[in-house]
């Protein structure tokens, strides 16, 4: 399904640079102009690769940015407007602004990895970490691939459990415990067969001195291009965060949103950046429904 | 699948929910929650012929030496240093010099953040802020601290009982105490 992707097909290079600028950015730029950006960004990238399944999703996302958002009201008193006083300290609005921004930036980054681990798949990892650090790049490729790989050997217990006729309580805490016996029985089946594949790889001559690897990737222009856009986003980032004319503060009371030059410049690259892999997407569909129109 | 409804296992987890449920309340019991005008006071105890007093003051000058680390409202709202001038205020019997600095702030409507005796392993009480400017605002060896008659006292602000006529002033420190008073 992903390999239709124009955004996944781009050089790992090129992938590794623009995830680095999109979460530099969401993480250390305190602005809401630019974490929205990237929230936003995100969302709807993630969307186009998940489609359904987003929907699901999206209620656990909410849960957690209210979570994270109500947290920080509960620890941080500092501020000029107090809404109310829990034992004496006050609850005021510049924490709950700052727990906003600090649960978009958290959220940002959980939405722009999972995108990552959908495009940037084990055989880029392996790709790019594999001449250099074999050791490390078996070992990352291994664990992105356990999780999925533990929920699809867990199902597979699970109804063959249920097959059996074992699991049959209607308490959620009886049910909590079964599953968490399952749990323990596939965990220990995924450590024995991690070790299975270190030794085959090793019997393949994985990591050793002339061995060749096998690749797909050409640098392309457009890959080079991508790759540039997204250093000039870095940079000017890297700038913008040392400079400080861009950042707002939320305490004692909140800043006014900076509007000047440095700030604009990075609000325009940083939207630019964040909204690319979605422009790419859609002008490939629109090129695509074109050509088969003239059938 | 449909399973075969059992009482039992659903009454496990009408028990476990009802625990949940208890251990929410009494966290909310636990927690006093007023609206800004309950906090701060309106009046405060009339100074009579009998009744004890003790001076109090806040100051926050030395933070003036290194304002570069603050930002323009927390100068602005500082001003010359001068958070409260020395003012006579009434004491109770029994007031510590905490319960005297919560009433003088709820009454002059300056912010104060506390840790309470029960949210650190000293059991005492510790101010972070007055006026916007926290410890650490200043540097790492910056803080509030509290002085009575000039002299700095071992204990906790929570800790030490005020007597009739003590000097009380809160200074803001930028060396541990070291340079502020004796």
């Amino acid at each position: 399904m992903r390999i239709h992707f124009r955004f996944y097909s781009f050089h790992p290079f090129a992938l590794v640079v623009y995830y680095m600028a999109i979460l530099f950015g969401s993480m250390f730029i305190v602005n809401p102009v630019v974490r929205l950006e990237a929230l936003l960004g995100g969302v709807i990238f993630l969307s186009l690769i998940r489609k359904r399944r987003m929907v699901s999703d999206i209620w656990f996302y909410l849960i957690l940015f209210i979570l994270i958002w109500i947290t920080n009201p509960l620890f941080s008193h500092n501020g000029e407007t107090p809404l109310f006083f829990m034992n004496g300290n006050p609850v005021t609005l510049e924490a709950f602004k700052c727990g906003a921004s600090i649960a978009a930036a958290i959220l940002a980054s959980i939405i722009w990895f999972a995108s990552a681990a959908e495009i940037i798949d084990d055989e880029k990892i392996v790709y790019l970490a594999g001449r250099f650090f074999p050791r490390l790049g078996l070992t990352i490729s291994m664990a992105l691939r356990f999780v999925p790989r533990l929920k699809k050997d867990f199902s597979a217990c699970e109804n063959a459990q249920k097959t059996a006729g074992l699991l049959t309580s209607d308490s959620f805490f009886d049910r909590l415990k079964f599953k968490l016996g399952i749990l323990m029985s596939v965990s220990a089946k995924s450590v024995e067969s991690s070790v299975i594949i270190s030794r085959s790889m090793r019997a393949r001559g994985y990591g050793m001195k002339g061995s060749t690897a096998y690749s797909r990737f050409f640098l392309r222009v457009s890959d080079v291009v991508l790759a540039v856009v997204s250093l000039i986003t870095f940079v000017a980032e890297i700038i913008a965060v040392i400079s400080g004319k861009v950042g707002i503060e939320f305490y004692p009371s909140v800043t006014e949103l900076p509007v000047n030059f440095m700030a604009v410049s990075t609000y325009i690259l940083y939207g630019i950046t964040a909204f690319l892999p979605t422009i790419i997407e859609a002008t490939e569909y629109l090129k695509w429904k074109y050509y088969i129109s003239k059938i | 699948m449909k399973e075969v409804s059992s009482l039992k296992g659903a009454k496990k987890d009408i028990v476990v929910l009802f625990v949940i449920f208890i251990a929410v309340v009494i966290l909310i019991k636990g927690t006093e929650f007023q609206t800004v005008d309950e906090y701060y006071l309106t009046h405060i105890d009339d100074i009579s012929e009998n009744s004890k007093t003790v001076t109090f003051s806040i100051n926050c000058e030395k933070a003036l030496e290194k304002s570069e680390f603050l930002n323009d409202r927390q100068r602005k709202l500082i001003g010359d240093g001068i958070i409260l001038e020395p003012t006579e205020y009434v004491l109770r019997d029994g007031d510590t010099v905490f319960d005297m600095l919560s009433r003088v702030t709820r009454y002059n409507k300056i912010q104060m953040e506390y840790q309470g005796s029960d949210q650190n392993i000293y059991n005492s009480v510790y101010i972070q802020g007055i006026n916007y400017l926290y410890e650490f605002d200043c540097g790492e060896t910056a803080g509030w601290i509290y002085l009575v008659n000039g002299q700095q006292p071992e204990n906790s602000c929570g800790n030490y009982k005020l007597s009739d006529g003590d000097v009380v002033e809160w200074v803001y420190s930028l060396e541990l105490g070291q340079d502020v008073g004796g």
